[in-house]
C-alpha cells in the first residue's frame, strides 16, 4: 500500500500545483452565512445509517457539532478517488487543529467489497482521521441518492475475472454542524483553495 | 485501471506544468437564485479546467462522454470563457446530472435554469434544454480524437 500513497500524495501534489487556476482561483473569503434564498441548501445531505470502519454503527446524528465533509468513492478506485482523498488529506493537514471540528467521511459506493476491514485499511492509508462508512447495499443506495451521487458497476474490456470499476460523482460536501448543506468541493479542488473554504466556514 | 485512469495519468505526468489552466469566470457578486439563459459547449470541467486534451469540439467528445460518465462535474462553457457546473438537469432527483448531460457532451446547448453561486463556483440548476444544436465545433482534423485516437 505504501507504492498506492506515494502514487496518491504524488498525483494530488501534480494537481495541486497545476490547479492554480481551477474552480473559485480567485476565491476570496467572504461571510458564510448562506444567501437567504439557497436552493442548494435542500439538494444535498440527509439521514444515514452506516458502519465505520471499525464496524460501529453510525448515524448522521452522531456528527451533529461538527462539520461534516463527505466524498463518495471505493476503495479499489483508480480514477477520482486517487486524486481526491488526498487532497482532502492536505486541506485537513492545513488547518491544523481546526481540522479537529470536522468530520471526514469517506462513504463506499461499493459496499460488496468495502467492509469494515477493508476501509480500516484503506482510509489509514490516506488520513489518519478519515473515518470510512459503507453498510449494505440499500443504506449504501439510501445515502448516495440523498447526497444526489450516481454510481454505476462495469466491466471494461482490459478487466480480468472479478474486476471491475464503478463510476461515481466526485463532489466533495461541506454539511454544517446541523448536519446541512453549506457548500461544495469540486472535483479539481486544489488543497490551498479546499482549506481556505474550510477555513472561512469553521470561522 | 480503468480507460479513464490511463488517460488521466498518462496526460498528467506528460504535462505537469503550468500555463495550461484556461481561466475560469471570475467571482462577480451575482445573486444565488438568479434565473438564467446560458449558452455554451458542454464538457467535463476536469478537462475544460486544465486546458487537456484539447477540450473543446469533437476532438474531445469522447473523452468529454468518459469523463461525465465517470463522474466528473460537467459544465458548460459559454462564449467567454464562463463556467456553469451542472448539478441538475430537469427533474433529475437522484444524481447531479452527470449520466443524463454525458448525452449531450459537446453539444452546444442553450439552457434556461437558476444560477447558484457558491464560494466563487457558478452553479446551474437546468430547468431546460431549449436548444440543443448537436456537436458544431469540429476540431478533430487540427487536434485528432482525444485521448487515443478512433
Amino acid at each position: 500500500m505504501t507504492g498506492g500513497v506515494a502514487r496518491r500524495s504524488l498525483l494530488a501534489g501534480i494537481v495541486a500545483t497545476l490547479a492554480t487556476r481551477a474552480f473559485g482561483h480567485d476565491y476570496k473569503a467572504a461571510p458564510a452565512s448562506p444567501p437567504a434564498h439557497d436552493p442548494l441548501a435542500t439538494q444535498f445531505g440527509g439521514a444515514f445509517s452506516l458502519l465505520d470502519h471499525t464496524g460501529k454503527r453510525v448515524t448522521d446524528v452522531d456528527f451533529r457539532g461538527r462539520f461534516m465533509l463527505v466524498y463518495f468513492g471505493f476503495s479499489r478506485c483508480a480514477d477520482t478517488c486517487p486524486v481526491d482523498l488526498p487532497v482532502i488529506a492536505q486541506a485537513l493537514d492545513a488547518l491544523g487543529p481546526a481540522a479537529d471540528r470536522i468530520a471526514p467521511l469517506f462513504i463506499s459506493v461499493d459496499p460488496a467489497n468495502d467492509t469494515p476491514a477493508v476501509m480500516a485499511t484503506y482510509v489509514a492509508n490516506v488520513h489518519p482521521r478519515l473515518i470510512g462508512l459503507s453498510g449494505s447495499e440499500a443504506e449504501i443506495a439510501a445515502t448516495a441518492k440523498a447526497y444526489k451521487v450516481h454510481r454505476r458497476k462495469l466491466t471494461q474490456a482490459h478487466h480480468g475475472h472479478g474486476e471491475y470499476t464503478i463510476d461515481h460523482g466526485s463532489l466533495t460536501y461541506l454539511m454544517g454542524p446541523d448536519g446541512r448543506f453549506l457548500t461544495l468541493l469540486p472535483h479539481k479542488t486544489s488543497p490551498e483553495r479546499m482549506a481556505a473554504v474550510l477555513r472561512k466556514y469553521l470561522s | 485501471m480503468t480507460i479513464l485512469s490511463q488517460a488521466r495519468r498518462r496526460v498528467l505526468l506528460s504535462t505537469a506544468f503550468a500555463g495550461l489552466f484556461a481561466a475560469t469566470a471570475p467571482a462577480s457578486a451575482q445573486q444565488s437564485g438568479q434565473r438564467i439563459t446560458i449558452t455554451g459547449e458542454i464538457s467535463d470541467s476536469w478537462c475544460t479546467i486544465s486546458g487537456l486534451m484539447f477540450a473543446k469540439g469533437t476532438a474531445h467528445h469522447q473523452c468529454a462522454v468518459w469523463c461525465a460518465l465517470g463522474g466528473i462535474p460537467v459544465a458548460i462553457r459559454d462564449s467567454g470563457g464562463n463556467l456553469y457546473l451542472i448539478l441538475k438537469i430537469g427533474d433529475d432527483e437522484d444524481s447531479a446530472g452527470n449520466p443524463r448531460v454525458a448525452r449531450m457532451a459537446t453539444h452546444e446547448v442553450t439552457v434556461d435554469g437558476e444560477l447558484l453561486e457558491r464560494d466563487g463556483v457558478k452553479y446551474l440548476l437546468v430547468d431546460r434544454i431549449a436548444d440543443d444544436k448537436g456537436v458544431i465545433t469540429m476540431t478533430q482534423e487540427e487536434h485528432g480524437i482525444q485521448p487515443f485516437g478512433n
